[in-house]
């Protein structure tokens, strides 16, 4: 908690220095023991009067340093919101209207980009007026090709959302669009480019002064080391000269830059780390006929402003050695956390707790390095085939091989071997040839097959499958439960919406609804007469419409302490608003007041 | 050579802008072109003493000629290099540069190679999601780096240097009295090659890590996890290899950033190559050779995107397939 709230505190500390950075360029005539023009003797080391020291004509350094952060300040103000403006404007209307449009200006935008800053800016300055304006004008005018770019994809990405599109459709005018839907989401991308881009225009500006191209009369933090550097600053052992001035660069370049990415940092922290957080080490694995069962297990996600989002509660499962089970359910209901769970995949910021037994070792203590020695050797996970499940910048028969090596200690071509003729097997054609290509040479349906395929030559014995016939084809699909199906020494946990599919392949049902279960019956038995009525309409709604079970009536609100279909049940009464408890009946359980309790 | 096909358009269109402009600058910006040609030292001096050779020199450029035609000169002489003469040095543009580039790129080329490297391993390992000490430890010493801009870092380590004796050269690049001898340059290349390295490593450091925070979320790295691979395995394997062409991108993409920064630091250092002509050129205000150092860096800059962007392909199967169809 402590150290929470000094992190918290310490956040602020950036904006604080450079808050006081401007305000001593806004007053720097009380701040200032001298005004510039008053003149001392030259090159005097620092002493009380002088905290600083004197320059070469006698000047006072400390106040030469107060009134020039003014100008510094000001280029690097004037150079960022002028390249963030043009860049800003530039990336939404090439995001927005796309097209013509958005080739056109991205390639300006990548040419701009290939221009060396600081070289143009020199030989700009060289050739014009080099007054601070000149110079603000010339680095803004080519520091706005990187903000371009980065809000075109923030447009890109909001311009697909739905608000957009529905406000498209009334008839709001694009400018209207842009102004009010668009980049009011792409603010916090284009404050931390300004502030970026300030920082950076505060270097150039500085290398600028530095090289003698600015205008003497309007001395900047640059031009201080311009004139410490020819007037023989370092040969007169003159540190205050140079050091305050590095320190001031540097300071306020470290307080933009640090500003700047907190703000593009917005994701939290925790995601995106996976990893079983447990202690225990991997013990000897023992041969038991439960070969998984997993009591009460809840996974709670925590946000980083401290809401818990519970993703499963009070699962309990069991899987016999060669048995299959399927858990179906909505989108969203928590089925694929769960195989992450049992994996010890799940984000840092996810707390699980109950018991999940695997021969004999609890996976919910287990460490994250005796989980490594689980994973494909004895327990296997098929993901989903959408988004890059597979590395795109691996050869296919690579990345078979790499699991096949995992478990069974072969050479690379062995591996390479065994590779192809598992791919074979799952029916991707000419697998010889066409397992040395890449990821994106292969249809959704094979990359789903490549991934089965992986979990299988890994020879665990439990195989977590998620999802594993989206996008296959009828015929595909009954290929794959024929193979599946044949490995009776392999039990498994089938995570799905495809109901013919669980039915034809699995020997147990579990239902899932909003993070519980509501069911678990042997297949023949769910499918014959399901018990609980969500379960009753998932049977009746039509697995090629994403198994969304049709909402019933929209008014009631659903009670968080109560049954969760209560809103969506034909059957609903009042005791639904309490939590019915997992009733046992003998070979299934369900969790309905309809049955008891 | 196939590989770059498909984006050589995005090269040609950059050189023929960097040519335009560098035509522009001099024909369009204020004041007599002709001082933009020659210079101001070398057209004081013949305005004062020969005011003839003035006319002439303006009918050699040709001035008088309308700009399409002035343009199309300019754009024969730059391919052919005939990049001016510059007074001061008494000497063509194009010779000058070229030797300055040779010690630039003697101090440039190692350097950015060494912190590209440097940069990618430390990167890597720092960005690695978990309880991690290598982030905890380098990213706030890289950011307090990357905040200090190279040349000033370069009198940071001369005022240290300074006061511990000979140690190594404070400045230029070799001594008089022993010629060229390799070792002697590498002596004087100590102080300004740490400079540069340190700085690079700092800025690519920082380009790394987040690249690999951001690959951490990709759902291949969770497939690999799955697999049962070792964390190191996964890193250096998958995230790495797929970290490895935005990285490079944005390696080439500030590479004109950091040759801008190594420019300062050689003025810093008195070090003889195109940062200190830049300086000199500067002074005396010799414009030719700004214009034609300005043309090279570019030139340089779209060079090293060109790589980049061979590499990527070479490591990017997605890329060269696109190119291919293309």
């Amino acid at each position: 908690m402590i150290s929470q709230s000094v992190k918290k505190t310490a956040a602020f500390a950036p904006a604080v220095v450079l808050g006081c950075l401007v305000l001593a360029a806004v007053f720097p005539g009380p701040l200032a023991p001298f005004s510039p023009e008053t003149l001392d003797l030259p090159y005097m080391m620092p002493n009380g009067r002088h905290l600083l020291g004197t320059d070469h004509i006698g000047q006072d350094l400390l106040s030469e340093l107060i009134y020039s952060a003014r100008i510094s300040l000001c280029v690097a103000l004037f150079a960022s919101i002028l390249a963030t403006s043009l860049g800003t404007l530039v990336g939404t209307i090439s995001g927005y209207f796309g097209g013509v449009f958005d080739d056109w200006l991205m390639r300006i935008t990548d040419v701009f980009l290939l221009l060396p800053a600081l070289p143009l800016i020199i030989l700009l300055a060289a050739y014009m007026d080099s007054g601070p304006l000149n110079i603000a004008l010339v680095i803004g005018l080519t520091a706005w090709p990187a903000t371009a770019r980065v809000v075109r994809t923030n447009v890109l990405q909001e311009r697909g959302k739905n608000f957009t599109r529905s406000a498209r459709t009334f008839g709001a005018g694009h400018f209207y669009v842009m102004g009010v839907h668009i980049l009011p989401n792409v603010l916090q991308v284009v404050l931390a480019k300004g502030t970026l881009a300030a920082a950076s225009a505060m270097v150039t500006e500085a290398g600028v002064s530095f090289l003698g191209l600015g205008d003497p009369r309007f001395k900047s933090w640059g031009a201080m080391l311009h004139e410490a550097f020819t007037g023989g600053g370092l040969l007169n052992g003159a540190y205050g000269w140079y050091l305050p001035p590095i320190f001031c660069i540097s300071m306020t370049v470290l307080c933009l830059t640090l500003i700047g990415q907190r703000w593009i940092e917005t994701e939290d922290e925790s995601s995106g780390m996976i990893g079983a957080q447990g202690h225990d080490p991997l013990k000897p694995l023992k041969r038991e006929k439960e070969l998984l069962q997993v009591k009460d297990l809840s996974v709670v996600f925590s946000d980083p402003d401290g809401t818990l989002l519970p993703a499963i509660e009070q699962v309990d499962l069991m899987v016999n050695e060669g048995h299959r089970l399927a858990v179906v359910g909505e989108t969203g209901s928590g089925k694929s956390v769960l195989l992450l769970a049992l994996m010890g995949l799940l984000p840092r910021n996810a707390a699980v707790t109950g018991e999940i037994r695997f021969k004999g070792q609890d996976l919910c203590r287990l460490s994250e390095k005796g989980f490594q020695g689980l994973r494909g050797r004895h327990l296997a996970y098929v993901p989903q085939g959408a988004g890059q499940a597979l590395n795109p910048l691996m050869r296919v028969d690579a990345q078979v091989a790499e699991a096949a090596r995992i478990h069974q200690r072969l050479s690379r071509s062995a591996a390479m071997d065994s590779a192809v003729k598992i791919l074979q097997q799952m029916g991707i054609p000419h697998a010889a040839t066409r397992s040395r290509q890449y990821p994106h040479q292969y249809s959704g349906g094979m990359i789903q097959r490549v991934l089965v395929a992986m979990g299988l030559v890994t020879g665990a014995s439990l195989i977590l499958l998620d999802e594993p016939t989206k996008g296959l084809d009828a015929e595909n699909r009954d290929h794959m439960r024929h193979i599946l199906k044949g490995l009776k020494q392999k039990s498994f946990v089938l995570v799905t919406h495809d109901l013919p599919f669980a039915r034809g392949f699995a020997d147990r049902i579990t239902v899932m609804l909003n993070s519980r279960m509501v069911e678990s019956a042997p297949a023949k038995d769910f499918f014959e007469n399901p018990l609980h009525p969500y379960a009753e309409a998932l049977l009746k709604a039509q697995p090629s419409q994403g198994l969304k079970v049709p909402s019933l009536c929209h008014a009631r609100s659903v009670d968080p302490a109560g049954c969760s279909f209560q809103a969506r049940c034909s059957k609903v009464f009042s005791k639904c608003r309490r939590m019915p408890p997992m009733k046992d009946m003998g070979e299934r359980s369900v969790r309905c007041w309809l049955h008891g309790a | 050579m196939v590989l770059i096909r498909g984006k050589i358009w995005r090269y040609g269109l950059a050189i023929f802008f960097v040519l335009g402009l560098n035509f522009l600058i001099v024909q369009l910006l204020p004041g007599d072109p002709l001082v933009h040609l020659v210079g101001e030292e070398a057209y004081f001096h013949l305005q004062g003493q020969n005011p003839r050779a003035i006319e002439a020199l303006r009918a050699k450029y040709g001035l008088e000629r309308p700009i399409h035609e002035r343009f199309l000169s300019f754009m024969a002489n730059t391919v052919c290099f005939r990049l001016g003469w510059s007074y001061h040095y008494g000497q063509p543009v194009a010779r000058i540069i070229l030797y300055r580039l040779k010690w630039t790129l003697v101090l440039l080329c190692p350097a950015l190679l060494v912190s590209a490297v440097l940069g990618l391993f430390l990167g890597c390992w720092s960005g690695r999601p978990g309880r991690n000490a290598a982030d905890r430890i380098m990213t706030p010493l890289f950011l307090m780096i990357y905040a200090v801009p190279a040349y000033c870092l370069a009198f940071l380590l001369l005022l240290a240097f300074a006061s511990m004796g000979g140690l190594f050269p404070l400045g230029g690049m070799r001594e008089a009295a022993r010629g060229t001898a390799m070792w002697d340059v590498l002596r004087h290349m100590v102080l300004p090659q740490a400079v540069l390295v340190l700085h690079a490593t700092a800025y690519l450091y920082m380009i790394m890590r987040s690249t690999v925070r951001q690959t951490f979320r990709e759902n291949y790295v969770i497939t690999a996890f799955g697999k049962g691979l070792k964390p190191k395995k996964v890193l250096f394997h998958h995230v790495l290899l797929n970290a490895l062409p935005p990285y490079l991108a944005a390696v080439a993409v500030n590479f004109g950033f950091i040759a801008g920064g190594a420019l300062l630091v050689e003025v810093v250092f008195s070090w003889q190559g195109m940062g200190s002509l830049m300086y000199e050129a500067v002074m005396s205000r010799d414009y030719p050779i700004l214009s034609g150092c300005f043309l090279f860096l570019s030139l340089s800059v779209i060079g090293a995107n060109m790589v980049a962007d061979v590499i990527c392909a070479y490591i990017d199967p997605r890329i060269r397939d696109d190119l291919a169809v293309r």
